[in-house]
């Protein structure tokens, strides 16, 4: 089977959220819905010296994140009923044919991808657009991307379309878990904003929006 | 958008259920080491209410699923998903415990299929406890993917079970001063086990974060649960060993050991519900 994930250029992203308006429009999301969201990370400080001059190491950037079909699902591996699973396309979706809305999913992705729609009562989460996909088009999130900071496909598609920035990319950056936590198909690279933050000062900026 | 979860079904699943399999394990070992029939047709009868437990817990679990109607496929999960593992040992152990108590209704239910029939259902109840104890191993969930989880709730389980199988043992005539001193240590000794183990555990949460936040930001009231749960085992194990004395007279003793396990479930409680707010993942 052919994985598939998404390339995300972090130093192209302005935050705009363009993908995550694209995404709850084309799946019909009301509000407080999202399969995609975007992270603002930020930190440092401004210093005032003594002889009055300012300088400051402030930094700010954001992720835009859905689900990473990652290639370690934690989410199919403690799914009950097997109602989430990874499909022909590589894509990893709930079945609601088979979810029982339990919530396991919910609890065990680093990511916050799956969440229990109240309407359906059931697991919901970015399927990649698997319609889409499978007609050969792009997720409507990286159709919307005014920055083209977005992109997605196989392995191959994108090593083709990115070379090196994709074979420098990295899979984690802050405050996204570690790698090999379930190995995610999200391929970043890194701004120079996201290179600063490793120095551990930052912080997310939006856990309201997020709903954390 | 909701995470699914409900703490507090879960919560008093977590408590019952177990506590409920441990009173069973005792009536079960009661009714095959019972020195005469009468003694073992008493014990088949009360058998209903360490059932009755455990099923009220499994119950109350089943209340925070979105959508029950498609539970028939949770056994698909079985071997991969530890909650499938847990779902399918509470269905043999309800299963088994429930229909022994219907078919030990007949009049001269014999021995040879009654004594057979309890070791398994014990085994089972051991699975349970067992499954429900690993259910929540989640390796990206730090906080809850720890020795101190199932160990918790074994040592709870046995502290409340031990109490509920002495009511269990007054309800159904069944003195015998030997057992009953031995139930009340092991319930001592489960809750002095279970205390230190939590704060074992409350030392641990400080090694435990992610990218965004600590463990023990997420019950900065962990002590207070710990106290309350001392406070409530040690009044729970009070009443328990104050039911021993012979000079109280049976009702006095049931109503003794009532209490006790009122005190000892809510203990328990205490302790389940701040498990549940424990939750973080490896994250943010």
């Amino acid at each position: 089977m052919t994985l598939r994930g998404f390339f995300f250029d972090n130093s192209r992203c302005t935050g705009c959220r363009t993908c995550v308006m694209a995404c709850k429009d084309y799946h019909n999301h009301g509000e407080g819905q999202a399969f995609r969201r975007v992270l603002d990370y930020e930190g440092g400080s401004c210093l005032l010296h003594d002889d009055g001059t300012v300088t400051q190491d402030a930094f700010a950037y954001h992720i835009s994140l859905a689900c990473n079909h990652c290639t370690n699902a934690v989410c199919t591996q403690v799914c009950p009923t097997k109602a989430m699973h990874r499909d022909e396309l590589g894509l990893v979706w709930p079945d609601i044919d088979r979810c029982i809305g339990c919530g396991y999913c919910t609890m065990a992705c680093p990511y916050h991808a799956p969440a229990i729609d109240q309407e359906l009562k059931r697991s919901s989460k970015c399927d990649g657009c698997r319609e889409r996909v499978g007609a050969g088009k792009a997720p409507i999130c990286v159709e919307a991307c005014p920055l083209r900071a977005l992109d997605f496909g196989s392995t191959a598609e994108l090593v083709d379309r990115h070379g090196d920035a994709y074979h420098n990319a990295v899979r984690s950056i802050l405050p996204l878990p570690e790698e090999n936590a379930t190995a995610p198909n999200l391929f970043i690279a890194p701004s120079p904003a996201a290179l600063r933050a490793e120095q551990g000062d930052g912080a997310l900026a939006n856990r309201k929006e997020l709903g954390l | 958008m909701s995470s699914g979860f409900d703490p507090v079904s879960l919560a008093v699943f977590t408590t019952l259920a177990p506590a409920g399999a441990v009173a069973f394990l005792v009536l079960a070992l009661a009714r095959l080491a019972a020195p005469d029939h009468a003694d073992a047709v008493r014990i088949d009868r009360v058998i209903a209410l360490p059932f009755a437990t455990a099923l009220l817990g499994f119950i109350a679990s089943a209340t925070h699923l979105g959508t029950p109607a498609n539970a028939l496929h949770v056994f698909s999960g079985v071997g991969t998903s530890p909650l499938s593992n847990e779902v399918l040992a509470a269905v043999i152990f309800l299963f088994l415990v429930g229909a022994y108590w219907m078919c030990a209704f007949k009049i001269n239910f014999p021995d040879g299929i009654a004594d057979p029939w309890l070791v398994v259902a014990s085994l089972a109840a051991v699975a349970f406890i067992a499954c429900t104890s690993l259910a929540y191993a989640a390796r990206t969930v730090p906080t809850w993917d720890t020795v101190f989880t199932p160990v918790n709730l074994i040592l709870a389980a046995l502290m409340a079970g031990t109490l509920l199988a002495l009511l269990f043992l007054a309800v159904a005539r069944i003195e015998r001063p030997l057992l009953n001193r031995a139930l009340m240590t092991l319930s001592l000794v489960a809750l002095v086990f279970g205390l230190g183990s939590l704060l074992l555990q409350q030392a641990d949460l400080a090694t435990i974060g992610n990218n965004e936040t600590t463990a023990l930001s997420l019950v900065p009231h962990y002590p207070l649960v710990i106290a309350a749960f001392a406070l409530l085992g040690v009044g729970a194990e009070g009443l328990g060993i104050f039911s021993l004395r012979r000079s109280l007279a049976r009702r006095g003793r049931i109503v003794v050991r009532v209490a006790a396990s009122l005190l000892a479930v809510a203990a328990v409680l205490a302790v389940r519900t701040a498990f549940y707010n424990l939750h973080m993942t490896v994250g943010f």
